[in-house]
């Protein structure tokens, strides 16, 4: 057994924007790792409360400042918890190209996040980086080509949208105004374009890069449409025998609240942690990707020297690749069949009633809850976000791999773990990103 | 459609009390438009500011921030990269501070020829609460300081 420092801690106070919210806590005890706490903020708890006795059709505008990089995710979510409350789901699902365009936003979203989590966030730890800053100087070709795609995914959400920052374009019912063809057709070479970019990216991903070690058996759970790859649609689905339809869920899970923690703990019921996100879809739904992506699956599993399913979830990183590439493609389909509809939105009379509705964020399952009152008012709200489903399964992938830093100094522990979270992508404290500026090197005087 | 000479880059979060002192700058921007200048809400995702930067011949990005010994609304500017933040462990892409994007750029070569930083100290940022009187009153000073730093820099 590898010999550890006896007793230690373990601390990054990561996110100490607020009174300390956001930190990591390992704690080794006689050379065994005693406790691990991953402190995060939760926002949506706020927005619950906030939306009681709002309009239903405020609610995607609203939930979507949960989030300011994934907005539609929120958004999606909500629309269709609320189009089933007002009992127009199936006629938003079969109306012309509203579904479609549904889909195009989210490809959108997918692509910019992926993107930025990839480029900014998550290769740098892979190539020994401390972020993408430090990476730009000796990858600045590959940060730039990088950006280049983002910025794809920003203009398919600003031509829904109305703009790629808190994007307005989505309503309950469908949205606010449709572009034009000749908009969409503009866009739609550098989509393509895209495809070609990202998939010798996401070979270069999984060539290049070498994955440390951590498997463990997860439940990993996810949409499972009829056809196609997880997005808007579908029952929701482990690979352990959940099955369930879209408005069941929250049945299935028990949310707890740790102490030192603001976000609630996901849990199935009678079972336990669970994984949502890129990991979990391509494990459940890998022959659904689009063909282009199919077409990598194959050299990349060889470039990782894994096959399908991945248990390792440092290999989230060539999974958000892969679903990248699926998000391009998909945009580019959608994009060349787009004929403009004559109505953006089914229009409906506000009613009582309940809905409930998950999306795949790109992060995972964001899981909407409500019930409307017969004016139309918000009477509760239950929001369930991907990361807090995460946060068990963090704790316990940290607790495996605690250990293996232990004997590291500080500051590279706490890197090494920092690491493992970002597996995760977690929307933490998208909240406050207030500056903290150093005092040495600020003048003497009030300016 | 030609692009602004200066684009103003604000980042902030309107739910957040003094966390929305960036946004509260842009506000007080758009009542007085000027044609030189282009004034973006970044709002909680600063990464949208790395494809806005070309053909621009200058920049100025506002934000909410702490530093030691600031009272709430007291605002600073300077000319990047004469100034310094804090590093915190960039857990997720929120965490990529609007000065973290500016320090990419500049390493991918995409700043413009000038870029400015104009600060807002802040004190409180709970959710569900405003801005404080005294953010507001420095989001219009800070306004202030970037006209009159436009005025000196653009023709």
């Amino acid at each position: 057994m590898r010999l550890m420092k006896s007793n230690r801690v373990i601390k990054v106070d990561a996110l100490a924007r607020v009174e300390g919210e956001g930190a990591i806590y390992v704690k080794i005890r006689n050379g065994q790792v005693a406790d691990v706490k991953l402190k995060i903020y939760e926002l949506p708890r706020f927005f619950e409360a906030f939306l009681r006795g709002r309009d239903l059709r405020e609610a995607p505008d609203l939930t979507a400042r949960i989030c300011g990089i994934c907005p539609i995710a929120y958004q999606s979510a909500s629309c269709y918890a609320l189009e089933k409350s007002q009992g127009i789901f199936e006629q938003v699902k079969s109306a012309p190209m509203i579904q479609p365009l549904r889909d195009l936003i989210y490809c959108g979203e997918w692509i910019e996040s992926h993107v930025l989590h990839m480029f900014m966030l998550h290769l740098p730890d892979f190539l020994g980086f401390e972020s993408a800053i430090s990476m730009a100087e000796k990858h600045g070709p590959t940060v730039r080509e990088a950006l280049a795609i983002k910025k794809v995914g920003n203009d398919i959400v600003a031509l829904l949208g109305g703009r790629a920052v808190h994007p307005v374009g989505m309503a309950v019912g469908g949205f606010h105004r449709v572009p034009d063809e000749a908009d969409v057709a503009a866009l739609l070479p550098r989509v393509r374009e895209g495809i070609d970019r990202m998939s010798e990216l996401t070979m270069f991903l999984a060539s290049a890069v070498k994955y440390p070690d951590l498997e463990r058996d997860y439940e990993f759970v996810s949409l499972r449409p009829d056809e196609g790859y997880p997005m808007n649609l579908g029952r929701i689905h482990s690979n352990k025998g959940l099955d369930v339809e879209q408005e069941r869920f929250g049945l299935c899970i028990e949310e707890r609240h740790h102490p030192h923690s603001t976000a609630l703990h996901s849990l199935i019921r009678g079972r336990g942690s669970y994984m949502v996100g890129p990991l979990a879809r391509l494990n459940n739904c890998h022959d659904r990707l689009h063909p282009r992506a199919r077409a990598l699956v194959e050299p990349v599993c060889r470039a990782v020297g894994r096959t399908l399913p991945w248990r390792n979830n440092f290999l989230s990183l060539p999974a958000r690749a892969l679903e990248t590439v699926h998000a391009l493609a998909l945009a580019a389909d959608i994009m060349t069949a787009y004929r403009r509809p004559a109505e953006p939105r089914i229009a409906f009379t506000p009613r009582a009633g309940r809905g409930a509705h998950g999306t795949e964020a790109p992060r995972g399952v964001c899981w909407h809850e409500y019930s409307v009152a017969a004016d139309g008012s918000i009477e509760s709200a239950h929001i369930v976000p991907p990361t807090a489903q995460n946060q068990t399964t963090i704790e316990e992938d940290l607790l495996e791999f605690a250990p293996r830093v232990a004997d590291l100094s500080d500051e590279e522990a706490a890197l090494q773990c920092e690491h493992l979270i970002r597996n995760y992508d977690p929307c933490i404290s998208c909240s406050v990103h207030f500056l903290k500026l150093r005092r040495t090197r600020l003048p003497s005087r009030k300016d | 459609m030609s692009t602004a000479p200066v684009l103003v880059a604000c980042c902030g979060n309107r739910t957040r009390g003094d966390d929305a002192a960036g946004l509260l700058v842009a506000d007080v921007l758009r009542e007085t438009p000027d044609p030189r200048v282009e004034v973006a809400d970044l709002g909680m995702d600063p990464s949208a500011l790395l494809n806005m930067l070309e053909n621009r011949h200058a920049l100025v990005v506002a934000d909410a921030a702490r530093w030691d010994g600031a009272e709430p609304g007291d605002v600073l500017e300077f000319d990047w990269p004469d100034i310094d933040a804090v590093r915190e462990a960039r857990l997720s892409g929120h965490g990529l501070s609007l000065l973290d994007h500016l320090d990419l750029a500049g390493r991918l070569g995409l700043l413009p020829p000038a870029t400015h930083v104009v600060a807002v100290a802040i004190e409180r940022a709970e959710a569900g609460e405003s801005a404080s009187a005294a953010v507001v009153e420095g989001a219009d000073e800070a306004a202030e300081r970037i006209r009159r730093w436009v005025a000196r820099h653009v023709a």
